[in-house]
């Protein structure tokens, strides 16, 4: 079967995902966050950093000294399945992007570097030159793959690139991450990890942006999640 | 791609990860890092099995 994307949905990867059997209607996913132009006001934050949205388009910037930062929005409700998609685009020469999906719920000002915590995410780094797929349970970090053999242009002016992930609670659970390269190009998975530590369901998508202050990046719409219960 | 079980290694932090020790592996130390790799399940307290790519 040949795979024709159409034009309305190809950003998002709906006809992609509905043909992975991870969204349509038997799957009971159902949209949860639907930003197709304007970007979403953040929920939570930590407060090193300035976030600023022009339309399609969060700007954000790492302010002060060296402190991981990350942001994120709630789901609203508890879910068992959840897929994120969004653009971004790397903004200085050095630092990390990812796109995860916690069982936490988070509001406001969090204040701590690292507040997300029992997620899995899925996200492009520089430190080791790599995509990496990992996940935080209580505070412990644990990379459950790494492939240094494809990542985003890593420049101040790269073009823009896309990350999804998938998390299914369960043990054995299933953690997916998918990457986009420029806008005609398609969907390709890179990681399907196998983890067992998440198991209650899904409250939060949130995004680490780095460490380094003074760093910039981008968050670009179509920012999606859809979830089911 | 093969698939072997690797001792964990990696203090938990973002830095230093908890992760798969490709040098000592159960079956023989594999001697480098994989370009890429990823887990297939079946981890214990202290190995991960994983799929790599091999040198």
């Amino acid at each position: 079967m040949t795979y024709h994307p159409l034009a309305e949905t190809h950003d998002t990867g709906e006809a992609y995902w509905e043909r992975l059997g991870i969204l349509g209607s038997s799957t009971g996913m159902a949209p949860i966050i639907s930003a197709n132009k304007t970007m979403p006001s953040v929920d939570a934050y930590t407060n090193n950093q300035t976030i600023a949205i022009t339309d399609s388009v969060l700007k954000y910037t790492l302010t002060g000294g060296n402190a991981n930062r990350e942001f994120s929005w709630s789901l609203g409700a508890t879910y068992s399945k959840v897929l994120a998609v969004s653009y971004f685009q790397w903004g200085s020469t050095m630092d990390l992007q990812g796109l995860a999906i916690s069982e936490d719920a988070y509001t406001g000002d969090q204040g701590n570097p690292n507040y997300m915590d029992n997620y899995i995410r899925f996200m492009a780094y520089s430190y080791g030159n790599e995509m990496r797929l990992q996940k935080r349970v209580g505070g412990s970090y644990t990379t459950y793959g790494t492939d240094t053999t494809i990542y985003p242009e890593i420049a101040a002016y790269s073009p823009a690139y896309a990350l999804a992930v998938y998390a299914e609670v369960g043990d054995p659970g299933v953690q997916t991450g998918w990457i986009k390269f420029g806008s005609t190009s398609q969907w390709f998975q890179l990681f399907s990890g196998i983890e067992g530590d998440l198991t209650t369901g899904f409250q939060t998508v949130g995004v680490g942006v780095g460490y380094t202050g003074g760093n910039v990046g981008r968050m670009i719409s179509p920012f999606y999640v859809w979830g089911a219960a | 791609m093969e698939i072997g079980t690797f001792q964990k290694k990696g203090a938990g932090t973002q830095e230093d990860p908890i992760r798969p020790d490709f040098e000592t592996g159960p079956g023989g130390p594999l001697g480098y890092t994989p370009v890429m790799w990823e887990s297939v399940g079946g981890e214990t307290a202290t190995t991960m099995t994983v799929r790599y790519q091999t040198q």
